[in-house]
């Protein structure tokens, strides 16, 4: 994704924000860690689903998948 | 619940849901149980926006394919964390056939991960056999904040199959985290008074008398009713250990009026043969003045005059005052009396015995049996 495309940070609730600027910036940390690591892990469980799809049906799994 | 609970409980989710240990979310320890719930949804709901498209690919492709193989899919290559996240994507029908076709061990590990406000309605469609071989691994697993969770979402009929499968700790300590507190009370109505037995019997065992008394603010009147009835049902021992703790708590004390103020006369009555009265004084202070003159009466007609005596020594100086009245002038001059008569010498039970033990001993911490 281009970083122009990138979304805008998580808006955190008004309890956090009060915890103060370094409460923020951990948890906005371990949100973006968590993004990062699910994006990773969708592309390659994708890749990989089609691997497991029997041989027949992959031609109709790379369809579905890729739109 | 208590608050420590109910926030121990939202880190483990908060946890879960970012990836991270719950040691890892110190930044947050100023923040209250809403707010980490709060922060939770938040995050949840932009995870699965995030990755929305590839998860409704995912979905459909399971859809386009034999269930077998979507099962297998789901299994090998989403995995738990996608496949809880992807599963707020399902129709309840399918949610329903792929159940089928899991291994139990892996739906417990699902159930882990999902979002349940998202995947609550996909409930229905899952068969109660399968249900409860799920919980029954995260029961083994002791996941009893994500079994806490669920029990706000599946119908009573698989809430009853699930608790069959617990011991009187795993009812406890899932019990004390259902994050719907609303539906504790409809929980505790499904035990039997075996299980409520053995569920108190764990309170004591593994010292989490603070969570039975936690519960009790979502009871309503049948239920501590049962409740004080199954705590009438301990043996001394275990009375002495909670009273001993109550003692100790102003706020544990007062969360558990509910239960001591209707504990019988009667109960009072055989307790004081069976325990150190000087042990009991958390949980005599909470018991109406009515119910301890019953007592004191029915220790009376039993001829229990150094139990009553003892009694009258180890209630606090306000009860005392306030149940002096209540009580029959001959009654307290002879109890008082035979107290006095007993001196420094071993106290007599009700039949002679000296059960009442160190009646003016102080109360000391609980022991662990």
């Amino acid at each position: 994704m281009p970083p122009s495309a990138r979304p805008a940070p998580l808006q955190l609730p008004p309890g956090v924000t009060a915890l103060g600027p370094e409460a923020c910036a951990a948890v906005a940390a371990l949100v973006s860690d968590a993004e990062r690591a699910q994006s990773a892990e969708v592309d390659a469980a994708l890749q990989e689903g089609l691997r497991v799809v029997p041989r027949p049906l992959r031609g109709i799994a790379r369809r579905v998948l890729t739109g | 619940m208590s608050r420590a609970l109910e926030r121990r409980g939202e880190l483990q989710r908060l946890a879960r849901v970012l990836g991270v240990e719950p040691d890892d979310l110190g930044a947050l320890d100023g923040a209250d149980v809403a707010t980490l719930r709060e922060l939770r949804h938040a995050v949840a709901d932009r995870l699965l926006e995030q990755s929305r498209d590839q998860f409704s690919r995912a979905v459909a492709l399971g859809d386009a394919l034999p269930a077998s193989v979507a099962a297998r899919l789901a299994q090998h290559v989403m995995g738990p964390v996608l496949g809880g996240r992807a599963a707020a994507l399902l129709s309840p029908r399918k949610a329903g056939e792929l159940a089928r076709r899991l291994p139990a061990d892996f739906l417990a590990d699902v159930a882990c991960h999902v979002d349940v406000r998202k995947v609550g309605p996909l409930l229905e469609d899952i068969d109660r056999g399968t249900m409860a071989e799920a919980g029954e691994h995260l029961r083994r697993r002791g996941e009893w904040v994500v079994l806490g969770a669920f029990v706000g979402h599946v119908r009573d009929d698989v809430v009853a199959d699930l608790l069959d499968g617990f011991d009187g700790e795993a009812l406890l300590r899932s019990g004390a985290v259902i994050e719907d507190a609303s539906r504790i009370d409809a929980v505790v109505a499904m035990l039997t008074d075996a299980r409520l037995d053995g569920l108190l019997r764990a309170a004591d065992e593994h010292a989490l008398w603070t969570d039975v008394v936690s519960l009790n603010v979502h009871l309503c009147d049948a239920q501590l009713d049962r409740v004080a009835s199954a705590v009438e049902r301990l043996s001394g021992p275990r009375i002495e250990a909670l009273a001993a703790l109550l003692a100790a708590d102003d706020e544990l004390r007062a969360a558990a009026r509910p239960i001591t103020r209707r504990l019988s006369a009667r109960f009072l009555a055989d307790v004081a043969a069976d325990v150190d009265l000087g042990r009991v004084g958390g949980i005599l202070e909470g018991i109406p003045t009515a119910t301890l003159a019953q007592a004191a009466a029915e220790l009376g007609r039993r001829d229990a005059w150094p139990l009553l005596g003892r009694l009258l020594t180890v209630l606090p100086e306000d009860v005392l005052a306030d149940l002096r009245p209540e009580l029959d002038d001959g009654l307290l001059r002879r109890a008082e009396e035979t107290d006095a008569a007993a001196g420094d010498g071993p106290p007599a039970g009700p039949d002679g015995d000296d059960a009442a033990g160190s009646a003016k001993s102080p109360p000391a911490p609980p022991t662990r049996r």
